[in-house]
């Protein structure tokens, strides 16, 4: 479907060009061509088609290789940081980043874990679909508290945006009416397991301030006919996602929004393209199209369009601003105001609680659910009230184990199988997601010294977790053990892992939005203070990063700024 | 029983459609394919054995001979059946590093030869009985085996679940894997599951 519009080489002048094809590409691509501007999407991977391509997919452990794990030498050779995301298996590894051809540094005694995914889709292939509205607070904390700049927008400026992408993409949940979770347009929610029930139960008793509810997630839980007609069925729980779904009951742009453009007639491809900068004319102050590297000749190109869409994740967008050097911006394109790069945030997902509970013996479930119960954020709401600033929601469920309560003991022979042919006792599990402080010493740039084989600057990473970031998560495990006792589990035990800033998957905040061009990169357009026709609608245009999974946003804000832009466009002010 | 639960229900026009639709594009999700490799039907054990990528013949038997120990034949294959000692001999071969899978191997020959030393036959010889009280003394670690240093007996076992359970017998007829559940539904008890759990994957 996709190939008749691939293209390589084109002395066109599109409309707009859109940079990367994730999650924000697919939707800027989609947005535009629907309102009819003729655009190119530039891809720097491969192409991957939906269904064909997803060579993992539906595979039993006896029918790979090596039972599902990814073999040693490959893992040495090219997946030395890919290797640390949960979803990394022999299925799946073909849709990360690899990480010999894409090096990155770091600042001494600092660590960045960096998961990429560089093909048609990007990380929309690989994201765990988990999908939140940000609350009124989270547009409203920077300024609050100073640290970071004020939002140039406010919750109100959005949740139409959000609806508008919601109903697009498929969003399963509950009404819960809660201020700091505020409600999506929802398919109906995965149900809660027999524990969950109980959990809830407790929790909101005992603590009336917390709500237990289930994840919303971009699956299509009861798809309407309006999905179906897209070729999108209901999902299986086969919760093997990472690997592609053929059944698009997940979002993502091979499922959804790629289909939607392509059936417009308007959109053109261009894989293998790695974006080395972006081509600035200082007559027009405009940005007029982008200088391309073929990832597999290395040759040079280069596509013409009215305005530009940079929507290549968060630090490839960066590193494309930076690398876009010109007389006009010597320190990359659209940063007079010297902030592209800082303000790198992650959430903080190092603090784990588990724990056993007894009972429920004869209850289980069927299906893998590809989402999990949350508790919506409880703390510091309005004010300071730890000695922590901002704030955390706690995500977990229940499950009950296969063969774990086996593992590690000294028993063998038929009776262990036989007790392995039973499931073990039930688990709970409560992990912090919390916000980051926006700081602009955490911060990437380019390495100076060291390209990759395109001849890119590296990315150089300095980023750590900061004090306030160190007391969340000890807080984090500190509530979570509380309420699972609460709960009446037992053996519960907790973790803050050392890892760096990263292994959330959710690095935002490079290039800034602000309503002060001399301390932020883009307006509340999501448009260059500087450059007016170009606009970054990824994560890197975060101003903070509140704690809920970033992508939901990332849409609605893609969706409000191609708004904006084409009516710019069409109006002759780009 | 969740009668209403799509699983259990014959399946709809519309989902027979889109199975047949994507018979082309995703055949592993269809297909009841077998692993080039791991024999069903033919225990190594009773064949005598042959090399692995990793092991002697004399180190593929004795591995076989403990796997089996450690996951018996009951109603279903044991784990010599289903070649689980060829996985973890693969698997030492590829997915571990060429240290861990060298301690790996020198541990197994050195209890090879602890076994033959204190029993006088080597251990596929042993009887049942004698079997079971050897595999004791290394999941205890006790003499002969109490001064190795390494835990055999822990990697042993974990490697013999993972490559058992992993195995189409294993995930498929010892537990219940389901390649498409169908969705998600807690309206279902483990009776409805025959009172067995579910295959996980591990990687």
């Amino acid at each position: 479907m996709i190939d008749p519009f691939l293209i390589k080489k084109s002395s066109q002048k599109y409309d707009a060009i859109v940079v990367g094809s994730g999650i924000s590409g697919g939707w800027a691509a989609k947005e535009l061509c629907e309102k009819g501007l003729k655009v190119l999407l530039v891809e720097r991977g491969r192409p991957v088609r939906h269904r064909t391509d997803y060579i993992g997919e539906g595979k039993a452990p006896w029918e790979m290789p090596h039972g599902g794990k990814v073999e040693h030498a490959l893992i040495e050779d090219q997946y030395q940081t890919q290797r640390k995301c949960y979803a990394f298996n022999d299925a799946t590894k073909h849709f990360f980043g690899n990480d010999r051809d894409y090096p990155y540094t770091t600042e001494p005694g600092t660590s960045f874990d960096w998961i990429r995914g560089n093909q048609l889709g990007g990380r929309s292939l690989l994201w765990h679909r988990q999908s939140f509205r940000w609350s009124p607070m989270d547009f409203e904390e920077n300024l609050r508290d100073g640290n970071g700049c004020d939002w140039p927008i406010r919750y109100e400026d959005l949740a139409p945006w959000y609806s508008y992408v919601e109903r697009f993409a498929g969003i399963s949940g509950s009404v819960e009416n809660c201020p700091t979770l505020p409600d999506s347009e929802f398919l109906p929610p995965f149900e809660m397991n027999a524990v969950e029930k109980y959990a809830k139960k407790v929790i909101e008793k005992k603590y009336p301030h917390l709500k237990y509810i289930q994840g919303r997630c971009a699956h299509l839980s009861e798809p309407t006919q309006f999905f179906l007609d897209q070729g999108r069925t209901k999902c299986m729980a086969r919760d093997e996602c990472q690997r592609g779904c053929s059944f698009g009951a997940y979002f993502s742009t091979q499922s959804s929004t790629l289909p939607a453009a392509l059936k417009t007639n308007n959109l053109s491809i261009a894989c293998h393209s790695v974006v080395h900068s972006v081509i600035y004319d200082a007559k027009t102050n405009r940005a007029t199209g982008v200088n391309v590297i073929d990832e597999e000749t290395l040759e040079t190109r280069e596509y013409h369009a009215n305005m530009v869409f940079l929507c290549a994740s968060t630090l490839g967008t960066t590193q494309i601003m930076l690398n876009s050097k010109s007389e006009s911006f010597p320190n990359g394109i659209a940063n007079s105001s010297g902030v592209l790069g800082h303000y790198l945030m992650d959430h903080i997902y190092n603090a784990t609680a588990r724990a056993d509970i007894d009972g429920f013996e004869d209850d289980y479930y069927i299906g893998r659910r590809p989402t999990g119960p949350v508790i919506p954020r409880f703390k510091n709401l309005g004010k300071q009230t730890e000695a922590f600033s901002r704030g955390y929601f706690l995500r977990g469920g229940a499950s009950r184990g296969s063969l774990h309560h086996g593992m590690g003991t000294n028993e063998f022979g038929a009776d262990f199988k036989n007790k392995m042919q039973k499931p073990g006792p039930w688990g709970l599990f409560l992990g912090g997601s919390g916000e980051m402080v926006p700081k602009f010493e955490n911060q990437v740039g380019l390495n100076t010294g060291k390209t990759d084989k395109w001849g890119m600057p590296l990315l150089h990473f300095d980023c750590r977790f900061t004090k306030n970031d160190h007391l969340m998560m000890k807080d984090m495990v500190e509530t979570s053990a509380e309420i699972l006792e609460a709960i009446g589990a037992k053996n519960i035990t907790t973790r803050i892992s050392d890892d760096p800033p990263g292994l959330a998957i959710h690095e935002m905040g490079t290039a800034r939005m602000g309503r002060d061009p001399k301390d932020s990169v883009l307006n509340g357009n999501n448009q260059c203070h500087d450059v007016p026709n170009l606009f970054v609608t990824d994560g890197a245009c975060m101003a903070s990063s509140s704690h809920q999974n970033p992508s939901l946003t990332y849409m609605a804000l893609t969706a409000r700024a191609v708004d904006i832009a084409v009516n710019l466009y069409k109006n002759g002010e780009l | 029983m969740t009668s209403q639960h799509p699983f259990h229900k014959p399946a709809s026009l519309t989902r027979r459609e889109i199975l047949a639709g994507l018979a082309a594009s995703c055949a592993g999700l269809l297909s009841q394919n077998t692993l080039a490799g791991m024999p069903e039907s033919a225990p190594a054990l009773q064949q005598g054995a042959s090399k692995g990528e990793m092991l002697t013949p004399a180190g593929m038997k004795l591995l076989a001979a403990l796997v089996d120990v450690i996951i018996p034949p009951t109603k279903t294959k044991g784990a010599a059946a289903v070649n689980t000692h060829g996985f973890i001999d693969h698997q030492l071969a590829h997915c571990q590093s060429s240290a861990e899978a060298a301690q790996f191997v020198a541990a197994l020959t050195d209890a090879g030869e602890l076994i033959e030393r204190k029993w006088h036959k080597k251990y596929w010889a042993l009887s049942p009985a004698e079997q079971v009280t050897v595999m004791a003394a290394l999941a205890e670690r006790r003499a002969p085996f109490n001064r190795q240093g390494y835990p055999l007996f822990a990697k042993l076992k974990t490697m013999t679940m993972i490559g058992y359970y992993s195995s189409e017998e294993g995930a498929s007829k010892e537990l219940v894997y389901l390649a498409v559940p169908g969705g998600y539904s807690a309206d279902f008890s483990l009776a409805d599951n025959g009172g067995k759990a579910y295959a996980i994957p591990f990687f």
